[in-house]
């Protein structure tokens, strides 16, 4: 036993609430060995990250009581340490790098200040030796020109940048337990490949323990070598990755790895039926400089781009965040001011004015990726589903606007009891379907996706992944599916676009872009995602 | 996946369950009712509290003396002015033989003055007067009651225009934004930077003071902290998806901001609504207190704050219209407090 360097036994957690007490862990044991990599994997709700916060007790003593369990680290538990001995231990021996690394570095202090900081309090060190270190420190997590980054505010870096820093910050004390809370959750997909190369290698370079909480089980076939399964505050299956990944044991692991998005894409009627045509699309964003507001140049969001969508057609359109193409989407549903022609059926609606559009609206449809802030909060389903129907269909009476929302609702698989109730008291996947439900029941020709699963779990996300291709098929739908995941993508789509800074990078039939990329930038992309 | 929190609570409408979760609230629940109660009955003051008779019945004749004036004559007096149905002399002729007559609870108006008080004015309490009298004889009690009631509307109607006026537009900025909101937000700096208090004294010293004239000239200013925190909302909610996808479906700007964004931007407005009403008593009665509020017949709580402060050995009438004052905007604030909680959705 030796060698194993944490040990966590029958920890319980549970939350006090008003409503009485959630048990967030039930008894949850696991080691982690020396130079380990360790993931725990779970859906958003398993307690996961409760497990990782409960390490370092990070917990409000407020709100959480610690039942039963022990932490044994070092021949001590941890359960019963002071607060002044945690804090001894947090940042120096065990240190957390979180997912947002916008909002886990502190916004008014340069990153160097802050790796510093670490190192004045738990190492003792001056100013210029704590410089000299952090800047080591920048270098190693690959960070170039780390002299000049040093004094860089967090918002003056990109997000992979600031996730290094946050590693940097977490390493300066050589940690011996890295604990990374969905590390790359909030990363774009090369870069997520990236950062987890990076930390490998600083793992093999410093002999320290990986503690890797994440819902991606992607990510930890590669990356770990131990593998927790975490359901409903349990970890239900713990086996090596080699070996879990070839026989899963437990069926919630079973259901885990089955729910990879497969393969739905539809035949598509023959013959020429274009839905939309555009031609030439441009969006440019003036960049305005001094009291004046001088434009000084421009960005081009959307540079040139030429778009065809058939009937009953889905058409991906892939990239990085910040690659335009929600702003192609939105320019193509006359969302955002653009240049170029337009076709939608007999409409040239480049040209219409916004009074003229109003009532051609009905045909196109967005879903939005966060179905949190996408349905208004103080609006019942029923509202929300039945508002645009009240608009497009004023000849219905309200009898008939019932039967057609109740109708819709079950298609969507929600049962009627949802008409009465506000979205908070839907889970992700269920406000996805009200959202989708608001679309479609205006019979719209063209629904615009934007990443409509990427806020949603695995197994949820191929739930909703199956109605909208199962929508397609029965109301001849034609989708513009956004997202920066090329799975979700392969198994949705007809064509694909592959975007890049505004400019169409290579475009195509979807087996031909992934199974045979012709551009560097493609093939990146395929690597980071599709490697089965 | 889909059962998920569809337990309880399926057939009850919005409403329904916002009246639910202000009943959840016990002291919001009973401060409304006592609230309701003290107003709706002094709604009803003039029945209440009155030197005039309800119902007289002369010579088989019915009479309605507190909604219509009559003359002395009508009774068989002697003078053409409006019968005095606190003098003996009335008294005696409209209850001799088959006459009678239905008396309010309390034979004191506001204005009423008790002539036949043995005690110099302000009197204490007494058998005659429950609160005692103010220094011009008058009798408190019934002065709380009427300036309570006077208070109470105003207030109400101080805040319904300025809320109304704030939302307005704060609603405006907030959505349509750029120039508009630029230019309504210059002006509401040059506005907000107006003395309000040497207008009032200036207006009141050109006007004839009035209720009319108070509402007109406070509303005029009070409704600008409001329209900040509304359009902060609507500039938050107007990047937000739902309206996107609001505007996405075709809905109009008006239809937008009614239905999606309105509803989500009513925090400030409610969380703000009680100490608004509270705030509107306590400006008339500081008015009031100063002499530039109402006309000085009207029965106003200021009025008798300000005796209370020049006759100070006359304690029931600084400690009466304390605690009308203190009840009131305590109850205001507990109604307030169960109304946030009513209004917040996303609460079970």
């Amino acid at each position: 036993m030796a060698d194993k360097l944490i040990q966590v036994e029958n920890l319980k957690v549970t939350f006090k609430t008003q409503g009485g007490d959630i048990e967030a862990l039930r008894g949850v044991s696991f080691d982690i060995d020396k130079s380990e990599n360790v993931a725990i994997v779970g859906e958003s709700g398993s307690g996961k990250s409760v497990t990782a916060l409960s390490l370092l007790k990070l917990h409000d003593e407020k709100h959480v009581d610690y039942p039963d369990g022990r932490i044994i680290y070092q021949n001590r538990d941890l359960m019963l340490a002071s607060e002044a001995e945690m804090r001894a231990i947090r940042g120096q021996d065990i240190s957390m790098i979180f997912q947002e690394p916008m909002t886990s570095l502190n916004p008014v202090y340069p990153v160097g200040v802050q790796i510093q900081e670490t190192l004045k309090l738990h190492k003792g060190m001056d100013r210029l030796a704590a410089r000299k270190v952090a800047i080591e420190a920048l270098d190693r997590v690959g960070i170039k020109e780390p002299q000049q980054k040093i004094d860089s505010f967090p918002h003056m870096l990109s997000g992979g940048q600031r996730q290094r820093a946050m590693i940097a910050m977490a390493l300066v004390c050589d940690p011996v337990l890295l604990i990374a809370d969905e590390p790359t959750t909030a990363l774009d997909v090369t870069v997520q490949q990236q950062i987890l190369d990076l930390l490998k290698d600083l793992q093999k370079e410093t002999g320290m323990s990986v503690l890797l909480i994440t819902h991606d089980l992607n990510l930890v076939r590669r990356f770990a070598d131990r593998v927790c399964v975490m359901y409903e505050g349990e970890i239900v299956e713990q086996a090596q990755s080699s070996e879990l990944f070839k026989h899963p044991r437990h069926e919630y692991t079973q259901y885990l790895l089955d729910s990879e998005p497969e393969s739905r894409i539809a035949e598509i009627e023959p013959g020429k039926n274009t839905v939309i045509e555009a031609e030439n699309i441009r969006v440019y964003f003036p960049v305005r400089k001094g009291f004046f507001k001088r434009k000084v140049g421009e960005v081009k969001a959307v540079d040139d781009i030429d778009v065809e969508l058939r009937r009953g057609e889905t058409l991906g359109i892939v990239g990085e965040s910040g690659s335009g193409k929600t702003t192609l989407g939105m320019a193509l549903l006359r969302m955002q001011d653009s240049t170029g022609r337009i076709r939608f059926r007999d409409h040239i609606i480049s040209d219409y004015r916004e009074q003229q559009m109003r009532p051609l609206r009905r045909f196109f449809q967005i879903v939005f990726q966060d179905p949190f802030s996408s349905l208004s909060p103080r609006m019942t389903v029923e509202q929300i589903v039945g508002e645009g129907l009240k608009l497009h269909y004023p000849e219905l009476n309200k009898a008939q606007r019932y039967d057609r929302i109740v109708k819709i609702l079950q298609e969507v698989g929600l049962d009627q009891g949802a008409l009465w109730r506000y979205p908070h008291e839907f889970s992700g996947g269920q406000r996805q379907r009200i959202a989708v439900a608001r679309t479609v029941i205006l019979e719209p020709d063209v629904i615009l996706l934007d990443e409509p699963t990427s806020a949603l779990d695995v197994s949820v996300q191929k739930q909703v992944l199956n109605l909208l291709s199962e929508l397609q098929v029965k109301h001849k739908l034609s989708y513009l599916f956004i997202s920066h995941d090329l799975r979700v993508i392969r198994a949705m789509s007809h064509r694909v676009i592959v975007m890049r800074a505004g400019k169409v990078v290579e475009a195509g039939a979807v087996e031909d872009v992934f199974e045979n990329p012709q551009q560097d930038y493609t093939r990146e992309l395929a690597r980071a995602t599709i490697y089965y | 996946m889909n059962s998920n929190g569809s337990s309880n609570n399926v057939h009850l409408s919005p409403g329904r369950r916002s009246w639910l979760r202000f009943k959840a609230n016990r002291r919001g629940y009973i401060s409304l009712w006592l609230f309701g109660i003290l107003f709706v009955l002094s709604l009803f003051a003039e029945i209440l509290l009155n030197d005039k008779p309800l119902i007289v019945s002369y010579q088989d004749e019915l009479y309605f003396p507190f909604l219509i004036a009559y003359p002395e004559t009508a009774f068989g007096g002697d003078f053409e002015t409006e019968a005095d149905y606190s003098d003996a002399y009335v008294r005696d002729l409209i209850t001799t033989g088959d006459n009678w007559v239905i008396d309010p609870l309390i034979q004191y108006s506001y204005n009423t003055i008790n002539f036949r008080s043995e005690l110099p004015n302000p009197a204490p309490p007494s058998s005659q007067n429950m609160v005692g009298t103010d220094d011009r004889g008058r009798d408190v009690f019934a002065r709380l009651v009427y300036g309570f009631r006077l208070s109470v509307l105003f207030a109400f109607a101080l805040t319904a225009i300025g809320v109304a006026i704030g939302i307005l537009a704060g609603a405006v900025q907030g959505y349509f934004s750029g120039r508009l909101d630029l230019i309504m937000q210059r002006f509401i700096e040059v506005w907000s930077s107006m003395p309000e208090l040497y207008l009032l004294i200036i207006f009141a010293s050109i006007f004839q003071p009035s209720i009319w004239l108070l509402i007109i000239l406070l509303s005029m200013f009070g409704w600008m902290g409001l329209s900040d925190y509304v359009r902060a909302e609507f500039l938050r909610g107007r990047n937000m998806d739902y309206v996107r996808a609001a505007r996405a479906m075709g809905l109009s700007d008006i239809s937008i901001m009614r239905h999606h964004l309105l509803p989500n931007s009513m925090t400030p407005v409610i969380t703000f609504l009680p100490f608004r009403i509270s705030g509107s008593i306590l400006a008339l009665t500081s008015l009031d207190f100063l002499g530039l509020g109402v006309p000085p017949t009207t029965p106003s709580l200021g009025e008798l704050l300000r005796q209370g402060k020049e006759n100070i050995e006359a304690w029931w009438l600084s400690l009466s219209t304390f605690i009308v004052l203190v009840g009131t905007l305590m109850l205001l604030i507990f109604i307030g407090e169960a109304l946030r909680a009513a209004m917040d959705t996303r609460k079970h």
